[in-house]
């Protein structure tokens, strides 16, 4: 029940103060009108504080029910190359390239960053040879090599992935432009050094400007440390004797896992650690494990218990995501900075059914720090519409190849996978642009559409999600 | 909701008027506050204990919290009834008065989050706009209506629910201009199949108010992939001819049957 205003107007605390003086005062005299006024200003202080308490106390609770994850600060940076290896809090990601065989032709190969668009990325590195002439002391010298694309970076980015699967992280975790950007050049010549080699060495070749950096010039740096258990402490308990008790009643043990044989001993790892850390747990099985995670009593730290058969084998392994302060931030060239940006409402959308559900969704992607803006103009077209439009003209945004995409990371046969369900009747249709005062680089709009359509298409799959250009090349 | 006759009460605040006369409740209860004609009988020991155990009543010079004490309960109770009847029914106004100044319930705090949510403009630039135009009761209905929207995990069918509260059935206040022989169908929704769209007969005037107050409902409830034309005016729908008839399959508007 919603109660009415006052009928008269004591529209503030102090109107009212003012009100119930002058009636103590024209009612009552002397010292019995002094005790009661305050009395009366006494009450009105701790009525004021009590209810006010009360208030912030319900806000918090409020927002507590709505938002149960913490936001993961992720950022990926590209960096000059630092000999001792200190970069502050971050770390630098070390991709695992694969050498393709013993013969020593193939594995002569550097990595390079490109900051060109996409699709020219692609164009460029479709494992094709090139070959350049450099003009040495005496004479111009030719070699060849062959570019391909590495999702090198790309894999590394698992591990959060998981992370965020195992832990129920609702956010997008990551925004990574450069890792989708990495190539291998292998030459053909044994004998290049290629461990001197920098991006003014490819100057007399055709692409020259698409490069950023070679992988001896700059690398990519995150906030991601990933590392062993060891140092953590942990309990294990075995449970068996509560399922025997239960074995007469037939009662489902409330700890028993999910999908796990109720005959089978249970046992349960528990471990205190900070707040920033998480722990990755490695299960063979499709069974999804009872992974809880709790503040102690002290908030500052977490304990994380999971619960399994004891059949399973549960090997384990630790994140650690650094939080860092804005002023080390400043070391850092900020146009090279990526972090996965969202700004979450109170009230999260289960699902998208208005416009102002659309708006209200994309809202959280449209005050980023990269200068891109989401208009607000959003058409929605049938599936059929979709199609024709599309093969009419090609403004859309295309997506990543399979393996460069944002996905979520699945148990099965341990492999990442991604879908969107072809269920959706509608298309939505987002028009990205570039604020006035973009400094960007402008080849990277579209890997921030893609990174917002990813998210978006994963989370309210009611819809297609896509991206159209709003600016002109 | 008629306040004014509504006598059942639980708090101070309910019901609240300048005439009413607080007086102590002189047997148990569980609830704060009963109401008979213009006097309010109240246990202050539902929710002022604290107060009245403070220093100003106590007359041992011990200060203690300990409720259990006999000494501390003896002197609340001897405090409240020696208290003055003008003096006891001037503080409860003055607690009811601030409760109503300073407090919060639930819904006023869910209506004022998601009514700041709305001008923030996470909903569009487009949708504040036109939500500040609107009255403070249709406000309060949309504050509500998204709080059980989103507690419902974004259900399709509440744009027909906050469209009839808006747009009325028989006891719509909106259509009082309106002949009665007309108001009797008030606003109704009609689907066309051949044009698959979904025509709502809103019953009232094209003003420039109720369309914006169509719009907002739209914005924020309707199924966005549907087609739906709001229809303006008093005549409602019908078939021409067939008086008999109160749900017509062909919609007309302004006595021009659409084909």
């Amino acid at each position: 029940m919603i109660p009415n205003k006052p009928p008269f107007t004591h529209n503030d605390l102090s109107d009212l103060q003012k009100t119930i003086t002058n009636i103590i005062h024209k009612t009552w005299q002397d010292e019995k009108a002094e005790c009661l006024e305050s009395l009366f200003i006494n009450t009105l202080n701790y009525t004021n504080k009590k209810l006010s308490a009360l208030q912030k106390e319900l806000l918090q609770q409020m927002e507590a029910n709505e938002c149960s994850s913490p936001y993961w600060r992720i950022f990926t940076m590209l960096v000059n190359i630092n000999k001792n290896k200190d970069y502050g809090n971050f770390k630098a990601i070390i991709p695992k390239i694969k050498k393709i065989n013993s013969c020593s032709t193939q594995n002569n190969f550097i990595g390079i960053f490109f900051h060109c668009s996409y699709e020219e990325f692609i164009k460029i590195t479709d494992g094709k040879e090139y070959k350049i002439e450099i003009e040495g002391d005496k004479q111009s010298k030719t070699f060849y090599f062959k570019v391909e694309k590495s999702d090198a970076f790309v894999q590394e980015e698992n591990v959060l992935f998981k992370a965020a699967m195992q832990y129920q992280y609702n956010f997008p975790p990551i925004y990574s432009p450069y890792s989708r950007r990495f190539a291998k050049i292998t030459f053909f010549d044994p004998t290049v050094s290629v461990d001197t080699i920098k991006k003014s060495f490819f100057k007399n070749w055709e692409f020259y400007d698409a490069i950023e950096a070679t992988t001896n010039e700059k690398t990519l740096v995150w906030n991601i440390w990933a590392g062993s258990t060891d140092d953590l402490q942990s309990i294990s308990e075995q449970v068996e004797d509560q399922i025997l008790k239960n074995k007469d009643t037939k009662e489902v043990h409330s700890i028993i896992p999910y999908n796990s044989k109720q005959k089978s001993a249970i046992s349960r790892i528990i471990f205190t650690h900070p707040q920033n850390k998480y722990i990755i747990f490695d299960n063979p099985s499709e069974n999804r494990l009872d992974i809880q995670r709790r503040h102690t009593i002290n908030n500052k730290n977490i304990t994380t218990s999971v619960t399994y058969s004891e059949e399973l084998d549960l090997s384990h392994s630790l994140i650690t995501i650094s939080e860092f302060s804005e002023s080390e931030l400043k070391n850092f060239d900020l146009t090279q900075s990526f972090q996965n940006h969202y700004f979450p409402p109170l009230f999260t959308k289960q699902r998208v059914n208005s416009y102002a559900d659309i708006y209200q969704v994309v809202s959280c992607f449209t005050q980023n720090p990269y200068d891109i803006e989401i208009s607000e103009e959003i058409e929605i077209i049938n599936m059929e519409n979709l199609i024709n439009t599309y093969n009419k003209s090609k403004v859309f945004i295309q997506d990543y190849h399979t393996e460069d995409r944002y996905y979520k990371y699945t148990n099965l046969k341990s492999e990442p996978y991604r879908t969107i369900k072809s269920v959706s009747k509608a298309a939505c249709i987002l028009t990205f642009n570039k604020a006035q005062d973009f400094k960007g680089n402008i080849n990277f709009i579209e890997d921030y559409a893609r990174y917002v359509l990813s998210y978006l298409n994963e989370k309210y799959p009611e819809f297609y999600w896509k991206g159209k250009k709003g600016w002109s090349t | 909701m008629n306040y004014d006759q509504e006598k059942d009460i639980n708090y101070i605040w309910q019901n609240y008027s300048a005439e009413n006369r607080f007086t102590l409740l002189h047997e148990y209860s569980l609830k704060e506050a009963e109401q008979h004609g213009n006097q309010i009988l109240v246990n202050p020991l539902v929710r002022f204990s604290e107060i009245f155990s403070t220093n100003y009543f106590r007359t041992s010079s011990e200060n203690t919290h300990d409720s259990d004490n006999l000494d501390i309960q003896k002197t609340y109770f001897e405090s409240i009834y020696n208290l003055e009847d003008e003096i006891f029914n001037l503080l409860f106004h003055y607690l009811a008065q601030l409760d109503l100044l300073c407090g919060h319930c639930l819904t006023h705090s869910y209506k004022e989050l998601f009514t700041n949510e709305i001008l923030e403009g996470r909903y569009g630039q487009e949708l504040c706009g036109k939500f500040n135009k609107l009255d403070a009761k249709d406000r309060d209905i949309i504050a509500i209506y998204l709080q059980k929207y989103h507690e419902s995990g974004e259900k399709k069918d509440f744009f027909n629910n906050i469209f009839f509260d808006f747009f009325g059935r028989i006891n719509n206040l909106y259509n009082k201009d309106f002949d009665a022989d007309y108001t009797k169908h008030s606003a109704e929704i009609y689907y066309r199949r051949s044009t698959d769209t979904f025509y709502y007969f809103c019953a009232a005037e094209g003003s420039e108010y109720n369309k914006i107050r169509f719009s907002v409902a739209k914005s924020l409830f309707a199924d966005c992939t549907k087609n739906i034309c709001p229809v303006w005016g008093k005549y409602c729908f019908g078939i021409i001819n067939e008086n008999h008839r109160e749900y017509a399959a062909v919609p007309i508007v302004n006595q021009i049957q659409i084909i």
